[in-house]
């Protein structure tokens, strides 16, 4: 994996919303890379910037988010910093994305292959007869009857809409597809059947994807990489693997700890707290106020990143400490107290 | 009492609904020391130091305003007129949200046959031609400002049933209606103690629109002609002027009460959305 | 046809049935003696006597209802007190007047104010923002027939660029044939009650346009929109736009219905032969049938209007099924 150059390379991202004049960080430093081809997860609470992340990679912050510093790379272009009319043309062809709720993102008085057709003709000197014929293509490929594709939104299951959204965004053949929590909305099975389905094609065509999620387990089953977000910082990244068996942050590991394992004996712990207000003038490390391993520095100083010899990147004081974090970590007695310190 | 405090305070939170209270409230003094603080009565004629009438006096010390053809004051005028305008207004406001409130709860609560009948009502009443309709009434009764707020009550409160109706109907189906009756509570409660509280919000903007509306309408009423003959409005004012065709010798009679109904009614818009746009995220946050 | 469109027309053919049942009664049963509304207590009792019959009014009232039903369904709405003539004659000519002044310019702001609407909504916190919403309410605030009572002032007074009001110069046509209203004269004479009524109209649809498109901009399929890679505008006109005209493009027809009777005041000032100016005249002089005549063409035209809006609600968002 050394030799191959990112596709999309993000650096030192600030990003801000302004309301009424206060400023609320919702995106510090954020550092990553996806390679081509390659399935990453990224992981958080809701609140934690997931979204204005995407905002900021898709170039659709509204009017009160601001980029304040950073770039993202792609293919030797800032996006950032590239002509708007140049960025337009960016949009879906080279990046595309699978949206949260399906049924709020498909314009609901609109036929769905016209939504899809819209998208492909905005980008694609194509006749409209061509585009309709690259629905039905697209349409198999996601495993939907292509006569159903003149149907309006609301005519279509949960999971179908899902599958149509799905298509969408493999309309033009991008390089990467942000897929943002994807199936929220749908129960197990389809979930199941969707996210296989969202593997076979990424492995047959070779394109990069984020897997958004606040669902760690999804991300396990699905990605090859993950990075962790809390409060508008990545606080770990990695192999999935290696996090998974060693998480270095105090937020990882009660992630990993809050999902259930089939078969063990202790129950899942969550996290208690909520995350901070990012309106508010944050010092120190800002998961100090929840953490249960928090030190004095920790609600002083941010924390550097650090970057282990597996690759793994991790933002915290302590992470040399990980291991006997993690053993402490199993006792919801450990939890509880955080809380109490704090409050 | 307490809604009121609270839609004073709720309305206060934002500029717009700030100065719309403050230019309201002085509008609502006026209205009440308006009659004893004008220089003359609303139909006295006003005379010049040789004894002449003071047909279509300019402005001046005298006359702030002016005086019309008749020689009447116009300060004066608006004075009395502001009463007009503000009881009128506020008593068919209230009136209508009354009226509109019961009939919109009980067609929405029960539903079925009564919900039909009612609904037919306002169907009918939104097909008559609102301001002929309004005038046909006053015609064939005596013509004082009572049946002018009576006839403008009896054909508005239909808005207001049939947007609290829409309301009642997503309300009943909530949880704390079924754990209201789950507890033995009658209709009555349900309806009055349970569901009316939380129309209350709607009711209060219901209550400025008809308020403008209601503020218009009597200025209408009065233009055409149909207006209480004893009584001075803003309306008729703008009636006299214009039905005296010389208005365009006296531009300073046209000018006076037609700023005064859109300051008074722009007011009234304005803090009704002040309230809402307080209310409604709070709203959609109990769903 | 489906059943919910068979239940919705009988639901307006009782309503209409309704309302003109109850006009009957109306204009006989309040107060006083019926036929002091219907005769002038001033004619001779002989008179008085002959007019009774030539209107029916010494039949029972059951009796009378009955013809009064009878001749609607013929289109036969009786013979005005004032002039003699059929109340159809009297009143076909006036509503086309009325048509002629109202449809147009309530088009124009509805379209207009849905266009300014949409743009000012997306650009929502700007400056041209605030100062349109602010104007509008203030015009909405003011009543119409004073702003039409300025505007004769400035306009035709001050600057004498249109004339004070009527439909054509007087004289001009003198048998008011169907010629008048394409001549330069008739144009001349609407142009200033179009705009007046335009920019009052313009309003509403302005500021219903302007919150809905603001409720549009957080929807998701706005964003996706966006995130296709369609320009802004495109954005605008054809999902946040699109959708956001529903709610306006079916209260129009309602409206139409409403506007007729609202031009009540418009046309007295302008002194527009219209409908509205007709029913005031018509009050006035205790002229029953024609009132009772225009109050059913209205009725009509909002039933109608409202029975249009539903369909085109259907017609419009396909999420809309009736059973």
């Amino acid at each position: 994996m050394q030799g191959t150059d990112p596709l999309v390379q993000i650096q030192n991202l600030d990003v801000s919303y302004y309301t009424k004049g206060v400023q609320a960080k919702a995106l510090h430093n954020i550092g990553m890379e996806i390679l081509p081809g390659e399935r990453l997860g990224l992981v958080g609470e809701s609140g934690c910037g997931k979204s204005t992340l995407l905002k900021t990679i898709m170039g659709v912050l509204p009017p009160n988010g601001k980029v304040n510093r950073g770039s993202i790379e792609m293919d030797g272009r800032n996006l950032i910093e590239m002509d708007e009319k140049l960025r337009r043309q960016t949009r879906w062809a080279e990046i595309s994305m699978i949206t949260q709720s399906a049924l709020n993102a498909l314009n609901p008085v609109q036929r769905i292959d016209r939504q899809i057709i819209e998208a492909i003709r905005t980008h694609q000197a194509m006749s409209k007869e061509q585009a309709a014929e690259r629905v039905s293509e697209l349409f198999g490929m996601v495993g939907v009857d292509p006569a159903r594709a003149r149907d309006y939104p609301h005519q279509f299951s949960g999971g179908m809409r899902q599958r149509a959204v799905i298509a969408m965004a493999l309309a033009l053949s991008p390089q990467l597809i942000i897929a943002d929590e994807p199936t929220t909305a749908l129960d197990v099975i389809v979930q199941d059947q969707i996210f296989s389905r969202l593997r076979q094609l990424q492995q047959d065509r070779g394109f990069a994807m984020i897997l958004v999620t606040h669902d760690i387990a999804l991300v396990v089953e699905n990605c090859q990489k993950i990075c962790v977000m809390y409060a508008g910082m990545i606080i770990e990244a990695g192999n999935t693997r290696d996090i998974i068996q060693k998480p270095r942050h105090p937020y990882t590991i009660g992630l990993i700890n809050a999902v259930s394992v089939l078969g063990s004996v202790t129950a899942p712990i969550a996290i208690p707290g909520s995350p901070p207000n990012l309106f508010e003038n944050l010092e120190g490390c800002r998961f100090a106020p929840r953490c249960p391993f928090a030190s004095a520095l920790c609600h002083q100083k941010i924390p550097e990143p650090t970057t282990l010899e597996n690759g793994q990147k991790v933002l915290c004081h302590h992470w040399s400490k990980a291991d006997e974090f993690s053993k402490l970590a199993k006792s919801p007695e450990t939890w509880m107290q955080s809380t109490t310190a704090t409050t | 009492m307490n809604i009121f405090k609270s839609f004073i305070q709720i309305t206060w939170k934002s500029t717009s609904g700030r100065i719309s209270l403050i230019i309201f409230g002085f509008c609502l003094v006026l209205a009440v020391v308006g009659p004893h603080i004008a220089p003359y009565g609303p139909n006295e004629r006003c005379y010049d130091a040789a004894g002449k009438l003071l047909r279509l006096a300019s402005p001046s010390w005298d006359h702030w305003l002016g005086t019309t053809v008749l020689g009447r004051d116009i300060l004066s005028q608006m004075l009395w007129g502001a009463q007009t305008a503000m009881l009128v207004g506020l008593l068919t406001a209230l009136g209508t949200v009354v009226i509109g409130l019961n009939f919109g709860l009980i067609a929405g609560y029960f539903g079925g046959r009564i919900d039909a009948i009612l609904m037919r009502i306002t169907d009918i009443l939104l097909g008559l031609p609102f301001l002929p309709f309004i005038i046909v009434l006053l015609s064939l009764t005596d013509r004082n400002i009572w049946t002018i707020i009576l006839a403008m009550m009896f054909v508005m409160w239909r808005s207001t049933a049939r947007i609290v109706r829409a309301e009642v109907m997503s309300l009943r189906q909530r949880q704390f209606i079924a754990a209201a009756r789950t507890t033995g509570a009658n209709d009555t409660d349900i309806l009055y103690r349970e569901i009316a509280p939380n129309i209350m919000p709607l009711a209060v903007t219901s209550i400025t629109f008809a308020l403008a509306w209601a503020i218009i309408t009597e200025a209408s009423i009065g233009f055409l002609g149909f207006g209480d003959p004893d009584v001075v409005s803003w309306g008729s004012i703008l009636y006299d002027a214009y039905a005296s065709q010389m208005m365009y010798r006296a531009p300073w009679w046209v000018f006076p009460p037609g700023i005064a109904i859109m300051i008074l009614v722009t007011s009234v818009y304005f803090i009704g959305r002040a309230y809402e746009e307080v209310i409604n995220p709070r709203l959609q946050e109990r769903m | 046809m489906s059943m919910f469109w068979f239940r919705r027309l009988w639901q307006s053919a009782l309503t209409l049935f309704t309302m003109l049942t109850l006009m009957f009664f109306l204009f006989r049963m309040l107060p006083g003696d019926p036929t002091a509304t219907v005769i002038s207590p001033a004619l001779y009792p002989k008179a008085q006597e002959i007019l009774r019959m030539q209107f029916g009014l010494d039949k029972p009232l059951w009796e009378q209802y009955f013809v009064y039903v009878k001749n609607l369904s013929v289109f036969d709405f009786g013979l005005s007190f004032h002039t003699g003539r059929p109340v159809a004659d009297e009143i076909g000519s006036r509503l086309l007047n009325t048509v002629l002044l109202v449809f147009p310019s309530l088009i124009t702001a509805y379209a207009l104010g849905s266009i300014v609407g949409a743009v000012v909504g997306w650009s929502r916190g700007s400056k041209t923002e605030t100062i349109l919403v602010f104007l509008s309410t203030a015009l909405q605030s003011a009543p119409v027939f004073w702003l039409s009572m300025l505007s004769i002032l400035y306009f035709s007074i001050q600057l004498d660029l249109f004339p004070i009001g009527h439909i054509v110069s007087p004289g001009k046509f003198p048998d008011e044939t169907w010629r008048m209203y394409f001549s330069a004269d008739f144009l001349h004479h609407l142009a200033l009650p179009f705009l007046v009524n335009t920019l009052y109209q313009f309003c509403f649809p302005f500021l219903l346009m302007r919150s809905s498109i603001l409720a549009t901009v957080g929807e998701d399929y706005v964003e996706l929109a966006r995130m296709k890679g369609l320009s802004e505008r495109s954005v605008l006109y054809r999902h946040a736009m699109r959708n956001s005209l529903l709610p306006l493009a079916t209260t129009l027809p309602m409206t139409l219905g409403w506007a007729v009777a609202g031009s009540v005041v418009i046309e007295t000032v302008f002194s527009w032969p219209g409908l509205g100016l007709l029913m005031v005249e018509a009050v006035g002089r205790s002229d029953y049938p024609v009132v009772q005549a225009a109050f059913l063409l209205i009725a009509v035209l909002t039933v109608l209007g409202t029975l249009i809006a539903d369909f085109l609600y259907t017609l419009l968002d396909p999420r809309i099924v009736n059973e």
